[in-house]
């Protein structure tokens, strides 16, 4: 049985309407977007390209991808909630919207989480803001089934302050582990010692999903490899399009029907890739 | 309605307005969001003999109002591409363009003659100028090799050979003019500038090459002045490729002499940009009272003495 996978919701270029922009933890942001045109629920995982100006301007030229961070049908369109933190010229402009203000989305985009067949412990890895696609991906593991699998999120991050989304985690029924680097909030240490404890075969078999900063993904995609435990990996690429026109996201992996590594345009490829795909490549 | 019908040496198109190689991919990955058929013209990603991986990434990084990128002409090689993207293309409906690169003059010409056989064919681009493959710019930065490539290409296909030209040269009319003498259809003004973005905090380009290619609104006015100079310098009639995101860019093209223009790095940012010019030019020309889009190629007026055109 498929747990995630709602129905492909055609992507389009629409306005959405900032309903809110809340400040998550020290550094981040929640905007939360009300889009009326979208046909949809957007599945856990895929992104949109947004536009970071106003439209008849030049500048900031290209759009910025994000993870939908959460989303929810509502009467008249969908609620989508991004998770980001300012970066640059892009997501600045993003982070000085107001309620009410119009902001163009394009999506969604990508392929989603495939989470495998039900009866399995679900293990969540996020460094930073890389809790950003989790979200949505916890709350429909944990409500699509009367009798959920059980779901651990470990949360890593610098600080306290930047540990993302715990309380949420834990609404949504998942039980959470925190590392940080400093030992503010839960263990001193990176998240993937915790994520070693969690693949202890002892425990059941897992599945692993996870999305944060490139050294600790590959830690993640190793340790799964190594356990033999099956694991997707949400990457992130500087992109121009993000609908497969510019070749500019590429990703090296081997092709799902097997061979050598190519070049895999992570926008339609991606983001999320089996980590079976990526173990012992230089991605 | 003003007419929009043009023809660009012996190619007739519905419109003026082409999607630019290596930013329109081949055609499909477009489909969702606006229909490709509308366009004069699709130019496709440019199509070597054998598959080409590219470069590694990251393979792209905005400046203002600019994208330097350095792909390095992944692409599918001349087989698939004839079995797997063409027909797509044809289906279309509009005139196909196929982008070609080679690293010898036998490339150009397998190339050239292989696609002159293909159905569902209406022109080649040669690319003489990719900035990011070693040796990329060996043919289009001598105009004897560019007039020799050209001659050879012309020579083993049917079809019109339209050639881009780089930008990266000190004065491009001998380019244009080896390209006139060797029998090309039409020139395509420009590729990309050559350039660099970099972090000084960690001495490393931001791109995983050191240079790149730059497009987009930064660098229209200095292609703009290039169509008026291969205009005025050539007989072969030009495509203007550079910056444009609004139908008023586009209709800046034409009057600085381009026959038809090409609409490249906008559609990253807005993959409807194609089809929102090609509106914007039709409603543009109605409200000029201008009945034909043709009465503005190369109407470039003196400016009167003594005002600023501004």
């Amino acid at each position: 049985m498929t747990l995630v996978g709602a129905p492909g919701v055609p992507p389009a270029d629409l306005p959405g309407r900032v309903l809110a922009l809340d400040p998550l933890g020290s550094e981040a942001f929640r905007l939360r977007l009300h889009v009326p045109g979208l046909g949809g629920e957007p599945a856990p995982g895929v992104f949109f390209q947004v536009l970071c100006r106003e439209e008849e301007a030049r500048d900031p030229l290209v759009r910025r991808p994000f993870s939908v961070a959460d989303a929810r049908a509502v009467r008249d369109g969908v609620e989508v909630d991004l998770i980001f933190a300012v970066v640059g010229r892009g997501t600045a402009w993003l982070a000085s919207r107001r309620t009410g203000d119009t902001v163009r989305l394009l999506g969604p985009l990508g392929r989603p989480f495939a989470p495998g067949p039900g009866g399995l412990r679900r293990v969540v890895v996020a460094g930073g803001l890389g809790v950003a696609p989790f979200p949505l991906l916890v709350r429909t593991l944990r409500g699509r089934q009367a009798s959920p699998d059980p779901v651990t999120v470990l949360l890593g991050a610098r600080t306290a302050r930047r540990v993302l989304c715990a309380r949420e985690f834990e609404a949504a029924g998942a039980r959470v582990r925190v590392a940080t680097d400093d030992g503010t909030a839960g263990t001193r240490g990176q998240v993937t010692a915790l994520l070693e404890e969690e693949l202890d075969p002892g425990l059941g078999p897992a599945e692993v999903h996870a999305c944060g900063p490139e050294p600790m993904l590959r830690r993640v995609v190793d340790l799964c490899a190594e356990a033999g435990v099956a694991c997707q990996v949400s990457l992130e690429r500087v992109m121009a399009c993000g609908f497969g026109a510019c070749y500019g996201c590429v990703v090296r992996a081997r092709p799902a029907s097997g061979g050598p590594p190519r070049h895999d345009r992570s926008c339609l490829g991606g983001p999320v890739y089996d980590a079976a795909r990526l173990a012992g490549v230089e991605w | 309605m003003a007419l929009l019908a043009v023809r660009v040496g012996p190619l007739d198109l519905a419109n003026p307005v082409m999607a630019a190689s290596g930013t329109f991919g081949y055609g499909t990955e477009l489909a969702p969001f606006m229909d490709p058929g509308r366009l004069g013209a699709i130019v496709g990603k440019s199509i070597s003999l054998e598959p080409r991986e590219g470069n590694p990434p990251p393979r792209t990084v905005e400046t203002p109002a600019g994208l330097l990128n350095s792909i390095g002409l992944q692409n599918p090689g001349l087989e698939r591409f004839l079995e797997e993207k063409l027909p797509a293309l044809r289906a279309f409906g509009t005139r196909v363009v196929v982008n070609i690169v080679g690293e010898r003059v036998e490339d150009y010409v397998s190339l050239a003659g292989r696609l002159g056989e293909a159905e569902g064919v209406d022109a080649l681009e040669l690319n003489l100028s990719c900035p990011n493959v070693d040796r990329g710019l060996l043919f289009g930065s001598d105009p004897a090799l560019t007039e020799e490539v050209v001659r050879a290409s012309v020579v083993a296909t049917r079809l019109p050979v339209i050639v881009k030209l780089t930008p990266n040269v000190t004065d491009i009319l001998p380019y244009a003019r080896a390209s006139e003498r060797a029998g090309a259809a039409a020139v395509s003004v420009a590729n990309t500038y050559v350039g660099m973005a970099l972090d000084w905090r960690s001495r490393r380009s931001r791109l995983a090459r050191p240079t790149g290619g730059l497009s987009g609104p930064a660098i229209k006015p200095l292609v703009l002045r290039l169509v008026w100079q291969c205009r005025q310098g050539c007989g072969l009639p030009v495509i203007g490729v550079g910056g444009i995101a609004t139908a008023e860019d586009a209709l800046e093209y034409l009057v600085a002499g381009a026959s038809a223009v090409q609409v490249g790095t906008a559609t990253f940012a807005d993959p409807a940009a194609c089809a929102r010019v090609l509106e914007g030019m039709g409603r543009l020309l109605d409200e000029a009272g201008v009945r034909d889009v043709n009465e503005l190629v190369g109407s470039l007026r003196a400016a009167p003495a003594g005002r600023s055109p501004n």
